[in-house]
């Protein structure tokens, strides 16, 4: 008798008796409960590698999200860097109109408005060393050369010497070029003193050519004249510091502080007009 | 010991793709690795090759119980289809990199 195994067989037979084999194989697995049973023995082999997995995924996540966060984070401080920026320069722009604001209202309050037409200026850069500063407005503002300049609290401040497009470069006066027809009005006996101021650079003044029999006083106003023309009257220049009496002197001198301090001021007036 | 390498590289690809690109959110956006892996072994081997069947198959039984379907669901369906591809393949697909 031959083996059954051994013997010579159909392909065909064979495929069909190995298909029924298997569906046999998988309706006895599935009906005798032993799922759960290969499940568990599946996932006992799986398990640890699994995890392993899992554990190197999470980490490589880990580790990507921290890199992801780091570069949002880099971005998001350029943001807030930025935005910082717009609020400093909003903050820096506010400060100015507050600043604008307060000189317009000195300005109104001492009716410069009735007495005279200006525009407003700011000034952009300053050398007192040289007397002078540059003021932002220009020929396209309507300034030309002559115009005088004064601080909002009325004091005289200088003239504007060279007109730009944008920008005025104003002549102070106490730069050393300066000079001009002023009166001291004595407060005791409210009678005004004419002589001259002279400019001596780094904002000094001398009043010169007051006659030696005229009383002056330290704190008396300095007011401008309109004898020269140069400026209208009544324009505050400064207080008597010291009086500089001399009896071989054919007149006195005295020296002059000016009204407006350069370390404060941010706003000017350009008188185009009265 | 091939077929044993092909099953071990299917069966690590199943868990790792389950395990591992799963975590990256990426694993959605790819295609099941197993099965492109079992139908590359298809389309690569010889025709008179039956590792890609077994592959097929056995892999599909991996599938049944990793997924927790009744066991030879995949396993049949994979079985059929990698029949199916060898038979089409034989006759209408001319596609032998590697020739035995």
């Amino acid at each position: 008798m031959t083996n059954y195994w051994l013997r010579p067989r159909n392909k065909t037979k064979t495929f069909a008796l190995a298909a029924i084999l298997i569906v046999l194989f998988l309706i006895i697995v599935n009906l005798r409960d032993t799922r759960p049973y290969l499940q568990n023995i599946f996932f006992t082999a799986s398990t640890p590698i699994e995890k392993i997995l899992l554990k190197t995924g999470q980490k490589l996540k880990s580790f990507t999200d921290r890199i992801i966060e780091i570069n949002s984070a880099s971005r998001q401080n350029k943001d807030l860097q930025s935005e910082n920026q717009i609020l400093k320069a909003r903050i820096a722009r506010l400060k100015s109109l507050e600043t604008e604001n307060e000189s317009l209202r000195m300005a109104l309050s001492l009716g410069l408005e009735k007495e005279f037409q200006f525009i407003m200026a700011e000034i952009v850069s300053q050398n007192p060393s040289t007397g002078t500063i540059i003021i932002n407005r220009g020929a396209t503002d309507g300034v030309t050369e002559g115009q005088i300049i004064i601080s909002p609290q009325k004091a005289l401040i200088g003239k504007i010497d060279q007109v730009f497009r944008d920008f005025s470069r104003v002549i102070l006066i106490s730069n050393k070029n300066m000079s001009f027809d002023a009166s001291v009005i004595n407060a005791a006996n409210e009678k005004s003193v004419k002589g001259v101021i002279k400019g001596q650079g780094n904002l000094n003044l001398i009043i010169d050519l007051i006659s030696q029999e005229e009383t002056i006083a330290p704190g008396n106003l300095v007011t401008t004249t309109s004898f020269s023309g140069q400026f209208p009257k009544g324009l505050l220049i400064g207080e008597i510091a010291k009086i500089n009496f001399s009896d071989v002197q054919p007149f006195q001198t005295a020296q002059v502080k000016p009204l407006f301090d350069l370390a404060v001021l941010g706003t000017v007036f350009i008188i185009i007009g009265q | 010991m091939k077929i044993v390498i092909l099953l071990l590289i299917a069966y690590f690809l199943m868990i790792s793709q389950a395990n591992f690109l799963s975590v990256f959110g990426i694993s959605r956006y790819l295609p099941n690795m197993t099965i492109v892996f079992v139908l590359l072994v298809i389309f690569l081997e010889p025709d008179q090759s039956r590792k890609g069947i077994i592959l097929a198959g056995v892999s599909g039984l991996l599938f049944d119980l990793f997924l927790g379907k009744p066991v030879g669901f995949y396993g049949l369906i994979f079985l059929a289809g990698a029949i199916l591809i060898k038979l089409v393949a034989k006759k209408h697909i001319w596609l032998k990199i590697k020739e035995k």
